[in-house]
């Protein structure tokens, strides 16, 4: 799991339960970690510049775009067959072209968490899976 | 006349406005070509890259989710324009909104109505394991009749430790308290547990909801104690 939700910063999310009026009447103090990845809230409008393909996902060379890295999925992962690059286990879409992969939209019927392709048993909660 | 205003495209997409900036992008909302509504979520380059490892997170949990107030992931486009997830459009607009630009002050029932129906998707995530992680007033719409909960930049998948169902329920307390508080006009130097009329269950309930260990059993039961604490006698 990513540091980016550590535990430190998931306690920090919690409100603080003795908060009166002063808090409640006024804007802007949603986020009570100011920015930490939400939408919401003001931001800078500075920085929007061309967007590197597939950044962070790894790519099939054949493919021909972006910069790459083995093509080789990580585990529960699958292809894209539209690019080749590799998609987590449950997205319903390529991240890297947008492909659509609705057979990889698979979620264990029990805990609802995305299911490798071909699992027979989610590995988290161990549920049969048809 | 005057020069025609030039049209932004996305993919098949027609942008019309933007309606949201935050950290890690801007949203805008934008038109289908059937002139269906979408919401065109186009991250920052640089928080994307920042955060790579967490990215497919919000994707991969959007895929696996069906609910009237949840929306759907329609589409991932990666363009020299930029990058964007493709979302349902969902109508209404922002509790925060409601209370800080139209200054509305919500009733009892209202409160009710709204406070259910977080509390009814909340025991829908739960139910497929997934912690949304940011509720706050800014990320649940209300058209009067209906809620939709947005941005699930932060969801996550619970695993009982740092990733907990007891945030969604703290925070949707939160947003409680600011409606509860739209009515108020005193100092507000106090707790709000001083400052709101409020019975002793209600109170209660509150407390419990936000601890950062969970105080009830599952979310269907703090939705059935929250409709009995704040519904009608």
């Amino acid at each position: 799991m990513s540091g980016f939700f550590s535990g430190s910063s998931s306690r920090r999310r919690y409100p603080d339960p003795n908060m009166g009026g002063r808090h409640y009447k006024k804007k802007g103090l949603f986020g009570m970690i100011p920015g930490l990845g939400s939408f919401s809230g003001s931001g800078s409008s500075r920085g929007y510049g061309r967007y590197p393909n597939q950044t962070g996902y790894q790519q099939n060379p054949a493919a021909g775009q972006g910069t790459f890295q083995p093509n080789m999925p990580a585990a529960g992962q699958t292809v894209c067959p539209n690019c080749g690059a590799s998609v987590p286990a449950g997205a319903k879409f390529c991240l890297s072209c947008g492909e659509k992969l609705a057979s990889n939209a698979s979620f264990c019927p029990n805990c609802g968490r995305p299911l490798p392709a071909g699992a027979k048993f989610c590995s988290e909660c161990g549920s049969k899976v048809q | 006349m005057g020069p025609a205003k030039t049209i932004k495209k996305v993919g098949d997409y027609t942008v019309a406005s933007c309606i949201g900036k935050g950290r890690y992008g801007v949203c805008f909302l934008a038109f289908d070509p059937d002139g269906n509504k979408v919401i065109l979520k186009r991250f920052r380059p640089r928080m994307w890259r920042k955060n790579k490892h967490a990215n497919h997170y919000e994707a991969v949990i959007l895929s696996g989710l069906e609910h009237p107030a949840v929306p759907e992931l329609l589409g991932v486009i990666n363009n020299q324009k930029g990058y964007y997830f493709v979302l349902e459009y969902k109508d209404g607009f922002t509790l925060e909104q409601w209370l800080f630009e139209k200054k509305k002050v919500f009733t009892a029932e209202e409160i009710y109505r709204i406070g259910s129906q977080i509390f009814e998707v909340l025991e829908y995530l739960h139910s497929r394991s997934v912690v949304h992680g940011d509720i706050s007033a800014a990320n649940v719409t209300d058209n009067g009749e209906k809620i939709s909960l947005l941005d699930f930049g932060l969801a996550r998948y619970a695993d009982g430790r740092n990733i907990r169902f007891s945030l969604d329920y703290a925070r949707a307390a939160n947003v409680l308290l600011y409606l509860l508080y739209s009515g108020y006009g005193g100092k507000g130097d106090r707790p709000w547990h001083e400052e709101l009329p409020l019975s002793g269950e209600q109170k209660e309930f509150l407390r419990k909801l936000m601890e950062p260990k969970e105080q009830f059993a599952d979310t269907g039961e703090v939705r059935r104690l929250f409709e009995k604490n704040f519904g009608r006698n």
